[in-house]
């Protein structure tokens, strides 16, 4: 079992999301930077569906209570096994007793943490990805975070050597991040309204959530309003009227009334979602053909992807 | 009926299909038409989907299916004279609503801004059927229209922090029952006993889906009670 000893309403159970009932208002969810919890469950040699955690600004302590392999992946900071630091991001062997801190993250948002076969959670509609939103997922199945007792069920395994990502394949989340962005035909923006969405830079707001990134530019872009609510894809980079951009992230809400200028490629919106308030991030177009072969590459890399 | 070139991708795995005018007869029955199809042949491609006024959304393996493959199968859906997985009997639902001012939270302002009496607001409410224009948002929401032009109102200026669960509300040309306390900025006209969607591990069973046909039926503060007893009981 994983006992928790500290934790806070930013840290949940996470897979892949839930498929199947977006006509239905039910949100997918799943994780905010997918890279990373691919990495976590493959270096485990998992599905990257498999269940694992999503810590939101650091400040988890866990106990293993069974001798298990886990991975920590995505933000990083001040981290301990048994009081031993944690050298980069990569699995680990624990033995049974040993005691996990997650502590102050000094880059990112969201650190990744799976163990051996994942834990043993039942799914609700599919999925055992919280989502407070819909009530639906993690331990409970009533889409809670994660509290301190909370006792999650995992098999016992043999203890493996530590693996680290390789470092290629590590991504800053301090660097200003240029997102890529499939731009979007649609009659609501000018080119003098694109043009500025292309050209300026922004920051990231403190409106963050598992919803939903605020975006805060110099200037405003101007759009016509909709008078009907459309389905919102993941990415989806709305524009209201005040004129500063919204990414929707995991948690969005399946329909929305405000116009959209593009959707950012599922990479990007991994690296936006580690960006914490402050920021910097801009846009530049992808063509979708292009955007298609790096998500099939992930898909290849990792044996799935979402 | 041709969807023709209203095709574009939206995201990596994702189709956005323009399926005619939000609110008319024929692109519903289009919708309704394909979501049976969906829920019935659960094509290998398709991950999930999503319809909101006139637009479907269709999450795809974007490795199995081009534009064109996609424009193919759905106007093959269309061209089919009526829907052969409809279940005509499930269409028609038919909602009690109570009007009284503990739960018509809105119907004295809407009164001031219509000038229309609060019988005559819920006559005008409850007396026509209305079609499901889109579901989501949450679970069990759905967008009922349209509603008598007289009732027409723009959404409130100040949302509500908290609506109550099973509360019926109107703004602009719709009318909805809100599945679960949530804010919102719609008007409250009233409120139906017992719950429009509930749930299990593996399903959620709405009410309210596309292609059903809906009439709200007042019924007394006494009425309300006892049915929301009913349900408590079972």
């Amino acid at each position: 079992m994983l006992r928790i000893r500290q934790a806070s309403p930013m840290h949940t159970i996470q897979d892949l999301g839930r498929y199947g009932f977006a006509s239905q208002g039910v949100a997918q969810a799943g994780p905010m930077d997918s890279i990373a919890s691919c990495w976590a469950n493959s270096l485990l040699k998992n599905s990257v569906n498999h269940s694992f955690i999503e810590i939101g600004g650091g400040g988890f302590v866990a106990e293993f209570t069974r001798a298990t392999n886990f991975a920590v992946t995505g933000a990083w900071g001040d981290f301990t096994l048994e009081g031993e630091r944690l050298i980069g991001p990569g699995c680990y062997p624990a033995q049974a007793g040993s005691v996990l801190k997650i502590g102050r993250l000094n880059s990112g948002l969201f650190t990744y943490l799976a163990v051996d076969g994942g834990f043993d959670i039942e799914p609700v509609l599919g999925s055992v990805a919280s989502c407070r939103r819909d009530f639906l997922g993690g331990p409970s199945g009533s889409g809670n975070p994660l509290s301190i007792g909370d006792e999650l069920p995992y098999k016992a395994s043999q203890l493996a050597p530590l693996k680290l990502i390789p470092r290629r394949y590590l991504d800053s989340y301090q660097i200003p991040l240029v997102c890529e962005v499939i731009m979007r035909n649609s009659d609501n923006f000018d080119s003098t309204a694109t043009d500025r969405f292309l050209s300026q830079s922004y920051t990231v707001a403190k409106e963050q959530s598992r919803m939903g990134y605020r975006l805060e530019g110099q200037l405003t872009i101007e759009t016509n309003k909709p008078r009907y609510s459309v389905p919102i894809p993941l990415g989806g980079i709305q524009i209201p009227p005040s004129g500063q951009p919204i990414v929707l992230m995991r948690d969005h809400q399946s329909l929305g009334g405000y116009p959209m200028i593009g959707t950012l490629t599922r990479r990007s919106l991994s690296l936006l979602a580690q960006r914490s308030s402050g920021k910097v991030v801009s846009f530049k177009p992808v063509k979708h053909d292009d955007a298609k072969a790096e998500f099939l590459k992930y898909q290849e890399f990792f044996g799935g992807f979402r | 009926m041709n969807l023709g070139e209203r095709i574009q991708w939206i995201s990596e795995d994702t189709l956005e299909v323009q399926l005619g005018e939000p609110i008319a007869k024929t692109t519903l029955s289009s919708v309704e038409k394909i979501s049976d199809w969906i829920r019935s042949v659960k094509p290998e491609w398709l991950i999930d989907h999503c319809y909101g006024f006139g637009v479907l959304s269709l999450i795809v393996r974007p490795e199995l299916v081009t534009t064109s493959l996609v424009l193919d199968e759905l106007n093959g859906v269309l061209n089919r004279a009526t829907s052969e997985f409809s279940d005509v009997d499930s269409k028609f639902i038919e909602i009690p609503v109570c009007y009284a001012p503990e739960f018509g939270l809105d119907l004295q302002s809407i009164s001031e801004t219509t000038q229309l009496s609060l019988p005559e607001i819920i006559d005008l409410h409850s007396g026509r059927e209305y079609l499901v224009l889109a579901t989501g948002f949450v679970p069990g929401f759905a967008y009922l229209g349209e509603t008598d032009d007289r009732i027409h109102l723009p959404r409130r200026d100040t949302p509500r922090t908290r609506i109550p669960a099973g509360s019926v509300a109107i703004a602009e040309n719709q009318t909805v029952v809100y599945p679960r306390e949530t804010p919102g900025g719609w008007h409250i006209v009233g409120r139906m006993p017992g719950s429009i969607v509930s749930s299990t591990k593996n399903s959620i069973d709405a009410k309210l889906t596309m292609g059903s046909l809906v009439r709200f039926k007042p019924i007394s503060l006494d009425e309300f009670r006892i049915i929301e007893e009913s349900h408590a009981s079972d």
